[in-house]
């Protein structure tokens, strides 16, 4: 088929597909002329591509419906890498200290494991704190340690913290 | 043989780091670094090997109709561009 033939709608398909390869968040809704700028790598970027983990996000509760006194508190915590990159294995170290009465880190189990980022650089985990007490709840504060599980992939490490009330 | 006709690829070694809606090439062998906004990002997109450079226009202006004219310019340069800095090979 003949290119000028194309309708909108098959040409949009071949871009988002194109753009999606690339990782474009969205297809511009206007042309802009294009730009492009060109440079040398730095020496420490030469031989392999390391990234810088960072989280920016503050730990997020994510709310299932459930009782915090029987099922506990879900938080999720998100750490990101730059440049994004889909793949790179980041390790998390969980660690609820309790500052009044006590409480479980139940999930994930074990508290120490691996996750992938995903296409935009951004890995998360979801960790459940139980009171050990449906009657007392609990009372303190859950870490998690970020790292790279590969040294060649990054070296730096970001923990998060983030303090827990359950009242019952 | 114009521009036109040729079947522009991705030279090997470029990896291709999404910032955003830019993207910035990388060729950590031969040390380059190349930044795209999203229309450059778009055009790179489409250069898999198999696309001419006129059918790339095509596809282009069947989205974009109003910019024909600076989108036939604009996608000889920038494909003539990253050509110049080995970023793109003619198949």
């Amino acid at each position: 088929m003949p290119a000028s033939k194309l309708s909108r709608r098959d040409a949009l398909k071949v871009l988002a597909a194109a753009s999606g390869a690339v990782a474009l968040s969205h297809l511009p809704t206007s042309w802009g002329k294009p730009e492009l700028q060109a440079g040398v790598l730095p020496a420490h970027a030469q031989t392999s591509m390391t990234h810088v983990l960072s989280a920016p996000f503050p730990p997020e509760e994510i709310d299932l419906g459930q009782s915090y006194c029987y099922d506990g508190i879900v938080i999720r915590f998100t750490a990101v890498i730059t440049p994004p990159t889909a793949g790179i294995s980041l390790q998390y170290s969980l660690n609820y200290t309790a500052s009044g009465a006590p409480g479980s880190i139940t999930v994930p189990s074990p508290t120490i494991g691996t996750v992938n980022t995903n296409g935009s650089g951004q890995a998360t985990v979801d960790v459940t704190v139980l009171p050990d007490s449906p009657f007392f709840g609990t009372t303190g504060t859950l870490t998690v340690v970020w790292s790279f599980v590969n040294p060649a992939d990054g070296t730096n490490t970001v923990s998060q913290s983030y303090d827990i009330e359950i009242g019952c | 043989m114009t521009i036109l006709t040729l079947i522009p690829r991705p030279t090997a070694g470029f990896q291709a780091q999404t910032l955003e809606n830019e993207v910035v090439l990388l060729h950590p062998i031969q040390n380059v670094i190349i930044y795209l906004n999203t229309s450059g990002a778009l055009v790179w997109s489409l250069c898999n090997g198999k696309r001419s450079v006129a059918e790339i226009i095509e596809l282009l202006v069947a989205v974009y109709p109003e910019s024909e004219k600076d989108i036939r310019a604009d996608v000889q340069h920038i494909v003539q561009e990253l050509m110049g800095r080995g970023a793109l090979t003619a198949a």
